[in-house]
């Protein structure tokens, strides 16, 4: 027995010495790692949001701003997610979240790391929420912010949304400091500016117990606000735009011809973006995503239409300069051009006619007759001088390009060589010509200004609103310059004066406070036609240009004209709707007799 | 009365303020452990009252003549067993397991007193045939001992408490070696103990590391396992067989082993099935606790943590922050030796381990002393206990140790535990004190 003792003293003596070097190596030699471990344990970094930049228009009006918003975490305290259920039960009697994704995230994450549940930006809510915060104390909840549009869907498309970042937009944004669970511009201005809009991150370390309890915290660095757009939008005359298009598709825009800046950009059908924040509901997620007429369509940057014949005014640009036709060139309306067996007609039966008078009566067979004197290579140099076929540059995402055709392209494309009937539909308009309403506007304002534009911009100023400095300026920019003559530009020009004078936007083209000069045009569409009307004003110093563009609604000088009446008689009368409307009719009076004196019929047609 | 004395002064005053020192920074840390939980804040009274009735009860222990309680020590030991019964039958389920009895606002862990009870009837048992070594060795005696033991060991599984069976066979093992029991069956019944836990870690850790379809299909196919354990019992029974014809014991001794591999594969799948996944985890995660980091991996990780961030001086008493924002989990029970860790430093918890040191050599050389043989086994059923547990649990702590779930005598919370090993360690000082009397 006395060796048995032995050897258990023996025995027991290794063990406790092994123990002892056990306790030697975490304890002394690997203290520092084990000490940085049980630190790490306890304090936990986390960002501290910066506020968004705010959306301002050009007087300043709050576009886009930030209201409290209290965001709803679930805590890991427990090892099993069933061990919280009764919590999440009692929460779910306050406000609504989805319970079913939860248990998977909850046992994939560490202890004390939290999930985010759902968002309160009802302050009732949240009150009911914390009187009962007894009940489910695993749930936090954190001030926050949310982005809220006090105009709505006036500015959807321009201001566009926020919305998480997904997987694919992570991975190439995550190199810019982008993380999971930030918000990203999704649409519109907050996409196209998100980098300057969202600020940098503080960072905040707090120190939480095991179990998730936040026993101390001080900040490391503070966060830095996003910077502030000012825009050159007058969110007046924007919102009277969305008004006038109340019941149609379409868009009106409206451009400062000696800057580039953007008055008007709005678009319709819209959506009201706050919904996209607060939630919505799958139902209402489908309603807007099978509407037939697509409200997220950004009609005035993105969609293409054949131009019709406003597309005139830059075919006589390209015939006079071309020298295809003098200004003495006339040709005689019959009503029906013959070309080989097809005929081609126009709307009136407008005799013999000059360039001026073509244009102002709107007459297809005169042009006709240009389009045979000229080619499309010709067609297609000037329409690219005119800033047709590309996108412009403009600060927002989402850009069409428009198409100009080409004989190459119709070969490729259709295996058919080039018609003189091709060339015969684009020279009013139509055919495979497409232009977005953008670049129609662009193109007028180049007429206005007698052979340049500006480059177009929503932002004029990137304003850090804290110290009120700012931090970039859009200084106006030459977009496209031509060689095009003058006599050309001041030619064209006038008879765009005639067409509002007496030609056929006699009627829908009245304003009360300035002279305008445009020209309509009315597309061939299924249904009604799409109604395009250009212009600007005032004649003699162009100073904006409007176009407005109605699709399936009528003629160009019936539905879209008027609509630029109004907001040129608002933005030179300084007028409200109402009053621009009434002045208008006013002045339609007076003009009404005016054309009776001269012999003229108000008509309604092309 | 001058006898009782006399006795008094003989009683070993190292074992004595090692007691106390154990006793106060029981408490100490147990209230370190649990004041930020409102729940749990009056452990610590708890455990000064549970300690005070164990010292009075224990005081009894001390001075009263240990052969009278070697008189009764079976009735000790039934009523251990009605104890443990009742336990099943109306015992209050913590967590997963039914190891308590309350009465009203006390309850009770049976299996915790069962320890003692079970060393003094197995060492009485024992002791019947300290003249007769050839009984004693024989593999029949042999099974009357690990009957004593077994039937606690079924009953405690039952609960299921396996860190406290696992205790029980450990002191079986203890005493055994004492006893000079039937060496070749405690080595096959060793060998047969890490075969039955072979196939459920095995399983487990294959479940963990995932590795080829293939070898999964084998590892977990019982069909596999059922067949090579057929076959060894198969061989094992002719070699018996033949070893009889020739009368040779070393055949005898191979064939014993093949039949005890090839029953304990077949209980080892019966393991597998009984014992959970969190169970068996718990049995493998000290190796690489980063294997099941959020599971039972977390304990391990958490208890090294707050050990190694203790460095030599310890972060102070209240102010460890594994132990005080609850990182640490069990940790006024299981891993209260963390926080001794943590807030005492290498100092406390080197000195924590320097005098348990001096308790097993202690009561290993009271062993050598003491005349009696019956002493000698209790003695040696005592260091079976203490040693065991305390290598257990703190080993868990430290990560040397799989995870038991055994308490740390004197130190962890529980009246219980506490009680027994106050108990233990009075019958130690009784002896110790007998060696000058019986001189």
């Amino acid at each position: 027995m006395k060796n048995k003792v032995n050897f258990l003293i023996l025995f027991s003596i290794g063990v406790l010495i092994l123990f002892s070097f056990r306790l030697l190596n975490l304890q002394i030699i690997s203290n520092y790692n084990y000490l940085i471990s049980s630190i790490r344990n306890l304090e936990t970094y986390e960002p501290i949001e910066p506020l968004r930049g705010l959306i301002i228009d050009k007087n300043n009006i709050i576009l886009a701003n930030n209201r409290p918003l209290w965001k709803i975490f679930l805590i890991k305290k427990r090892k099993n997610f069933s061990e919280v259920d009764q919590q999440l039960n009692f929460l779910q009697k306050i406000l609504q979240f989805d319970y079913s994704s939860l248990k998977d995230k909850y046992e994939r994450i560490s202890f004390g790391d939290k999930i985010f549940i759902s968002q309160i930006s009802d302050e009732k809510v949240l009150a009911a929420l914390l009187e009962n915060s007894d009940e489910y104390p695993d749930i936090r909840c954190e001030n926050s912010y949310y982005r809220f549009y006090p105009f709505g869907e006036i500015m959807f498309h321009l201001l566009g949304y926020l919305g998480p970042i997904n997987q694919n937009e992570l991975i190439y944004l995550s190199k810019k400091g982008y993380d999971r669970n930030d918000l990203l511009g999704k649409l519109g201005l907050e996409k196209y500016y998100d980098e300057y809009l969202k600020g940098k991150k503080g960072k905040k370390a707090l120190k939480t117990n095991a179990t998730g309890q936040i026993i101390d915290s001080n900040i490391v660095y503070e966060p830095e606000n996003g910077y502030s757009l000012r825009l050159s939008i007058d969110s007046r005359l924007q919102q009277a735009a969305f008004q006038l298009l109340q019941g149609y598709r379409g868009s009106v825009i409206v451009t400062n011809a000696k800057t580039g800046e953007i008055l008007v950009l709005a678009s319709s059908p819209s959506i009201d973006p706050n919904l996209f924040i607060s939630g919505m509901t799958t139902e209402q997620f489908n309603q807007i995503n099978n509407n037939p007429d697509n409200p997220f369509l950004f009609r005035p940057i993105s969609a293409e239409y054949p131009p019709a014949s406003t597309f005139k005014i830059f075919m006589s640009v390209l015939a006079l300069d071309s020298k295809a036709i003098d200004t003495n060139t006339k040709f005689v309306c019959n009503h029906i051009f013959q070309l080989g067996d097809r005929e081609f007609k126009c709307l009136g039966r407008h005799g013999l006619l000059d360039l001026e008078g073509a244009i102002k009566e709107s007459c297809n067979i005169f042009f006709y007759n240009t389009a045979l004197k000229t080619s499309i290579s010709t067609i297609n140099q000037y329409a690219r001088i005119l800033g047709f076929g590309k996108a412009s540059g403009i600060d927002l995402p989402g850009e069409s390009n428009g198409f100009i055709p080409s004989s190459e392209w119709k070969i490729n494309k259709y295996n058919e060589p080039w018609f003189d009937g091709d060339t015969l539909n684009i020279s009013i308009g139509q055919g495979f010509l497409l232009v977005t309403p953008l670049q129609m506007n662009l193109a007028t304002a180049m007429i206005a200004n007698e052979g340049f534009n500006y480059l177009p911009h929503v932002v004029n100023e990137i304003v850090d609103l804290n110290t009120n400095t700012v931090i970039h300026k859009i200084e106006p920019k030459i977009y496209l310059k031509s060689n095009i003559a003058d006599w050309v530009w001041k030619y064209v020009k006038k008879a765009m004066k005639k067409v509002v004078e007496e030609g056929t936007a006699r009627y829908g083209g009245t304003t009360a406070e300035i002279e305008i000069a445009g020209k309509t045009g009315t597309a061939q569409s299924m249904g009604l036609p799409h109604s395009w009307f250009t212009a600007f004003g005032p004649y003699e110093n162009p100073e904006i240009v409007i176009t407005v563009m109605v699709e399936n609604s009528g003629y160009g000088a019936s539905i879209a004209a008027p609509i630029a009446s109004i907001l040129f008689d608002m933005y030179f009368g300084n007028k409200t709707l109402e009053q621009a409307r009434l002045d208008i009719q006013k002045a339609w009076y007076k003009k009404y007799l005016k054309l009776i004196s001269k012999g003229l019929k108000p008509t309604d047609d092309e | 009365m001058s006898d009782k004395k006399i006795k008094i002064s003989f009683i070993d005053l190292p074992l004595l303020i090692i007691l106390l020192i154990f006793m106060v920074v029981s408490v100490l840390f147990i209230y370190s452990g649990t004041k930020n939980i409102s729940s749990l804040k009056y452990r610590f009274l708890n455990q000064i009252i549970y300690g005070s009735i164990g010292l009075i009860f224990g005081i009894f222990l001390l001075l009263i003549d240990l052969k009278k309680i070697n008189d009764i020590s079976e009735f000790i030991y039934l009523f251990g067993i009605f104890l443990l019964i009742l336990t099943l039958l109306i015992g209050t389920r913590v967590r997963s397991s039914k190891s308590w009895i309350r009465f009203g606002p006390i309850g009770i862990q049976p299996s915790e007193f069962m320890k003692i009870f079970y060393i003094l009837f197995l060492s009485k048992i024992i002791s019947l045939y300290q003249n007769d070594d050839k009984y004693r060795k024989s593999i029949k005696f042999f099974f009357i001992a690990l009957l004593i033991t077994i039937i606690p060991v079924l009953l405690i599984l039952k609960q299921p408490d396996f860190g406290s069976a696992f205790i029980f066979l450990l002191i079986f093992i203890t005493i055994g070696f004492f006893a000079d029991l039937n060496s070749e069956m405690l080595i096959l019944m060793i060998i047969m103990g890490i075969f039955i836990f072979s196939l459920p870690l095995l399983r487990v850790y294959i479940k963990i590391i995932d590795t080829s379809v293939f070898i999964k299909n084998i590892i977990f196919s019982n069909k596999y396992f059922l067949i090579i354990s057929l076959l060894l019992i198969i061989t094992g029974i002719i070699i018996l067989l033949i070893s009889i014809n020739f009368e040779s014991r070393l055949l005898m001794r191979i064939s014993i082993i093949f039949i005890g591999v090839g029953l304990s594969l077949i209980l080892s799948i019966i393991a597998d099935k009984i014992l959970a996944d969190y169970q068996k985890k718990r049995l493998l995660v000290f190796v690489n606790p980063e294997l099941d980091k959020l599971g039972s991996g977390y304990n391990i990780i958490q208890s090294k943590i707050a050990i190694g961030a203790g460095g030599l001086f310890g972060k102070g008493l209240f102010k460890g922050t594994q132990s005080q924002f609850g990182f640490l989990p069990e940790r006024s029970t299981d891993f209260i030796f963390s926080i001794i860790g943590e807030e005492g430093g290498f100092l406390l918890s080197f000195g924590i381990l320097i005098m348990w040191g001096i308790i097993y050599y202690k009561i290993l050389s009271l062993i050598k002393i003491t005349t009696s043989y019956y002493y000698k086994i209790v003695l040696a059923g005592i260091f079976g206990y203490f040693f065991n547990q305390t290598i257990l649990n703190i080993g868990m702590t430290i990560g040397l140790m799989p995870i038991t779930g055994v308490p740390l005598p004197f130190i962890s919370y529980g009246g219980s535990s506490l009680m027994t090993s106050i108990f233990a360690y009075m019958i130690v000082l009784n002896i110790s004190m007998k060696r000058y009397s019986v001189s």
